[in-house]
């Protein structure tokens, strides 16, 4: 039995009929055409599938449809409508992604982190994005990128001097 | 984590190349972080339905029929093609003919599938191959490789499972293990690991006019596809269109498992006469791809007391799988490397491939070694506890160098970093203090330090079987831009990138003007696989060949607009110099265009011949590259728990194309050793995976990482593309030893199994306890 439901999807609001057992991956990717979240498991184990529902990241492999009826989902499409973020910029800049499969998941686990936590420690990066597996890169220019990101908004939210750089390696 | 600002080791000056051994951002990077890079599984076509395979599930079994009916009589199921339904050969076996697409009379293992199933959508596929009826009588099995040796095990195929046999012979060993003072001997033993690629297998086969077919997939090896498509279809190649979409992740896995998946689509297409999606669900992919070969490695190594090795006989037993696949390729390459990276005057190595009814083994970064590694390497460190030598003096005093002869009997005449991998590693990971103080650990946390020294011979080799050259088809337009085609892949490790650096310095070019495509097979003549570290070393001769073509035909036309001699161009960053002026690359090109001037060149470049005899003597590859690693890590004596707390990575790539791409090259190859040393084992039960998901299949995530530095050494090869050569496999090869060795500094306890898990460290050391 089909239920009608209202997505607001990247700011935009879209009515649409849904099987109760279908999930927000599959409506977001079959029915409304958004292609970055991706499937890797749908089972919750890779987070390639991440999207931001009212600001928090989940995977949308483990929602169904209904359960998202009237909220707010943002993908990376949502994201960077005018050029690339300033977090997407630092992952241009810092080579982060190799297959990029991951890439669209951790952009938006990333963006999470930084919303609720602007200047993140290297523990609390690597926390945030440890439920999305990359197999190509080692992680190591991903968390450096949000990183990056952090110290600058700490730079510039601070008055005087930048802070020294903390030594990671 | 470690800064690399100034790290560059050979800083450009006027003299080097623009583009060439500089941090050039990946051409591929905001598509891929905006969500625009289009996957297959993103890729529609009108008309186009979705497929699914049917497994009986049952690791070895007679066939006695497949009824589709069932499934047939489910609105929306459009069709149901079986082994019947092939209209060309039922056949795509990679080098033996020994593996059909869909078995007829016979099943191997458990991922074998014996129908497509084509409806509406993905989910009424997969619900549909379910109610297909498919009778078997199961067959006796065999699941252990060394069982399957054993003449009275059941025979995967007729005529035994021991289906090959590698030898390596040099000198006299009776002779050299006489003159040893010391010899040991252990037996260790490695499981299948699984490449976990993000991107699971898949393919849109789409039907063409005039009885074509164009298939689009993810993979490494678009001609094998083409092969094998072809193959089946009973199409001449010319039919047969293979474009390689965007991949998502490779390490081998995409090497001729995506043969099956293509071919298998391809026939639904063909049977529907409409485009067919088919995408593996993550536990299809664990069940249908290939793995890393489980092996078990005999190794024996005699020493004389001031450390010189004497004398080395290995015996490998690699497990299969249900067909042969690659393994005639990854066992020659574990047979010619399996003595490790030493100069050694007496060797017998025997390295077996054998069937049982698993998964099929293959690619997986590495390509056979690491598991050889494992043994040689752990060998080398208990020798070198033996002799009372350090570690890494005893690899010193062995190693490879230019003059040396490999076990192949192969002189090495340039391009041999080894013996600064080791040094580099040892210093820059401060290991002769480390060595010592860790050994003064006493309390629960006790922190080990260790190493691991490889060489890989780059690209094919003489047992490679398969076409070792590459093509490259470069057209500059009138407004200067270039586009460029290549047959090699960009599947993640950066392909794309370097092509365009090594195309703009080769042209001349801009880059910004230089765009590279993923692989079309009609745009480029077979230019053989993506694998074994090969593809920027022959895409990229390649591209220089077809550069250095159009350079001559258009630098005439530059020296016609300069009023100088043709001797006396020269292309470089964007402009064309000679005679004292300079115009534009754009103006020469439109120039070109205004003369009636071909401005499209063919590259094509051919590895140099490699041999190996039936005693495995010959120069088995053309050149290799050296790595060394050491690992740190932190053993929790009371738990087990291993930290991997440090890696340091020296390479000799011959030459630094990108370094920030190279070293995230390292950094993924680092944490896959990780996975292999302390994490990963994919575990089988009478032919069943019982770890057949990222919850049960344990690969490293962020939380794993270690500090890395990577330190490279620049041993240039002179055919190489401006030096270089590759770099693909060896950052997976020789961490997870290092791990090892590391681990045993710390416990004092030997491991002879990889993984290295916490469970194995705690056990072993209770049992020290109780001793």
């Amino acid at each position: 039995m089909k239920r009608s439901i209202t997505l607001n999807v990247n700011g935009e609001g879209r009515s649409i009929d849904v099987e109760p057992n279908e999930t927000l991956l599959e409506v977001l990717r079959e029915r409304l055409g958004i292609k970055s979240p991706k499937i890797g498991c749908e089972r919750g184990d890779c987070g390639s599938c991440t999207v931001l529902l009212d600001g928090r990241s989940m995977r949308s492999c483990l929602i169904l449809a209904v359960e998202a009826d009237g909220h707010d989902i943002v993908t990376i499409e949502g994201l960077s409508k005018d050029g690339p973020t300033e977090l997407q910029q630092a992952f241009i800049d810092n080579n982060s992604f190799q297959c990029g499969f991951c890439a669209p998941g951790i952009v938006l686990a990333a963006t999470e982190l930084l919303a609720r936590n602007p200047s993140p420690t290297e523990d609390e990066v690597k926390e945030a994005i440890s439920g999305n597996l990359c197999r190509c890169t080692g992680y190591d220019p991903i968390v450096k990128a949000v990183l990056d990101v952090g110290s600058g908004r700490a730079r510039r939210q601070r008055s005087g001097p930048p802070p020294r750089e903390e030594s990671t390696g | 984590m470690t800064d690399r600002t100034d790290k560059s080791p050979c800083a450009p000056d006027a003299s080097s190349p623009p583009h060439v051994g500089r941090s050039v951002t990946r051409v591929d990077a905001e598509d891929k972080v905006r969500g625009t890079a289009r996957y297959v599984d993103d890729l529609t076509f009108p008309n186009m339905l979705h497929a699914a395979l049917v497994f009986p599930g049952v690791a070895h079994a007679h066939l006695k029929g497949v009824d589709p009916s069932p499934a047939l009589a489910i609105p929306g199921v459009h069709a149901v093609a079986v082994a019947a339904d092939i209209p060309g050969e039922n056949q795509i076996g990679c080098v033996d003919k020994d593996q059909p697409l869909m078995p007829e009379d016979r099943i191997r293992y458990t991922g074998d599938a014996v129908a497509v199933v084509v409806a509406d959508t993905p989910t009424l596929a997969r619900e549909a191959a379910l109610a297909v009826r498919v009778d078997t009588a199961e067959l006796p099995a065999v699941f252990d490789a060394e069982e399957a040796m054993r003449p009275d095990a059941p025979s995967v195929h007729d005529g035994g499972n021991t289906f090959l046999h590698f030898r390596v012979r040099k000198g006299d060993i009776a002779k050299g293990f006489e003159e040893a003072d010391t010899v040991v001997e252990r037996v260790f033993h490695t499981y299948h690991q699984e490449h976990s690629y993000l991107e699971p297998l898949g393919t849109i086969a789409v039907p063409e006019e005039g009885g074509s077919i164009t298939i689009y997939g993810t993979m490494q090896c678009p001609y094998y596809v083409q092969k094998a498509v072809a193959t089946v279809l009973g199409l001449p190649l010319s039919r047969v269109r293979v474009r390689q979409t965007v991949t998502g992740g490779g390490f081998g896995g995409k090497e001729d498992a995506p043969n099956e998946i293509c071919a298998c689509a391809a026939l639904a297409a063909w049977k529907t006469g409409r485009p067919v999606k088919l995408i593996h669900t993550r536990e299809e992919d664990f069940y249908r791809s290939s793995k890393r070969h489980p092996m078990s490695v005999s190794f024996k190594l005699g020493a004389k007391a001031n450390g010189r090795f004497t004398a080395v006989e290995i015996r490998v037993v690699a497990d299969a799988g249900a067909y042969s696949t690659l393994s005639p390729v990854v066992i020659f390459r574990a047979a010619a490397h399996a003595t490790g990276p030493y100069e050694i005057p007496n060797v017998k190595t025997d390295a077996y491939g054998v069937y049982t009814n698993r998964q099929t083994t293959g690619a997986f970064r590495g390509f056979g070694q690491p598991q050889t590694i494992f043994a040689n390497e752990s060998v080398v460190d208990e020798m070198a506890e033996r002799l009372g030598i350090d570690p890494v003096e005893l690899r010193l005093k062995n190693c490879l160098a230019v003059g040396k002869r490999t076990a192949t009997g192969q002189l090495l005449t340039e391009s041999v970093g080894l013996p600064e991998t080791i040094e580099k590693a040892r210093d820059v990971s401060d290991w002769e203090k480390k060595r010592v103080s860790y050994a003064g650990d006493n309390g629960r946390i006790r922190r080990g330090i260790g190493i691991g020294s490889i060489y890989y011979g780059v690209s094919l080799g003489a047992k490679g079987l398969l076409l070792d050259a590459s093509g490259a088809h470069l057209n500059v337009y009138r407004d200067g831009s270039v586009r460029i085609a290549v047959g090699g892949t960009e599947m993640g490790q950066g392909l794309l990138t370097v092509l365009c650096q090594i195309a703009a310095d080769s042209l001349g070019a801009p880059i910004e003007s230089i765009h590279v495509d993923h692989v079309d097979t009609s745009v480029v003549p077979d230019s053989g696989p993506s694998v074994a570290s090969r593809t920027t070393l022959m895409s990229g001769n390649a591209v220089i060949d077809a550069a250095t073509k159009l350079k001559a035909t258009m630098g005439k036309v530059a020296a016609d607009m300069l009023g100088a001699s043709p001797d006396a161009i020269e292309f470089r960053g964007g402009f064309v110099r000679g005679g004292g002026g300079s115009v534009t690359f754009a103006d020469v090109a439109n120039e070109c265009w205004l003369r009636n001037v071909n401005t499209a060149a063919e590259g094509w470049y051919a590895a140099p011949e490699s041999t190996f005899d039936e005693n495995g003597q010959g120069n088995a590859y053309a050149v290799y590259s050296y790595a060394t690693h050491v690992a740190e890590v932190e053993v929790d004596t009371e738990s087990g728990e291993i930290r991997l707390i440090r890696v340091t990575a020296a390479h000799d790539v011959g030459r630094i194309l990108n370094p920030v791409t190279l070293e995230g090259q390292i950094e993924g190859g680092v944490l896959q050793c990780a996975g292999m040393g302390l994490y990963e084992r994919m575990k089988t039960s009478s032919g069943d995976i019982t770890t057949p998901d990222f919850s049960t299949y344990i690969i490293p995530t962020a939380m794993d990482v270690p500090e890395i530095e990577s330190v490279f050494i620049e041993a240039r090869y002179s055919k190489g593309p401006f030096g270089a050569k590759g770099i693909g496999e060896t950052p997976a090869m020789p961490g997870a030893v290092a791990i090892a060795n590391a681990v045993t500094h710390a416990t004092g306890i030997r491991f002879y199994e990889l993984p290295v898990t916490a469970e194995a460290v705690r056990l072993a050391l209770s049992e020290r306890r109780d001793q």
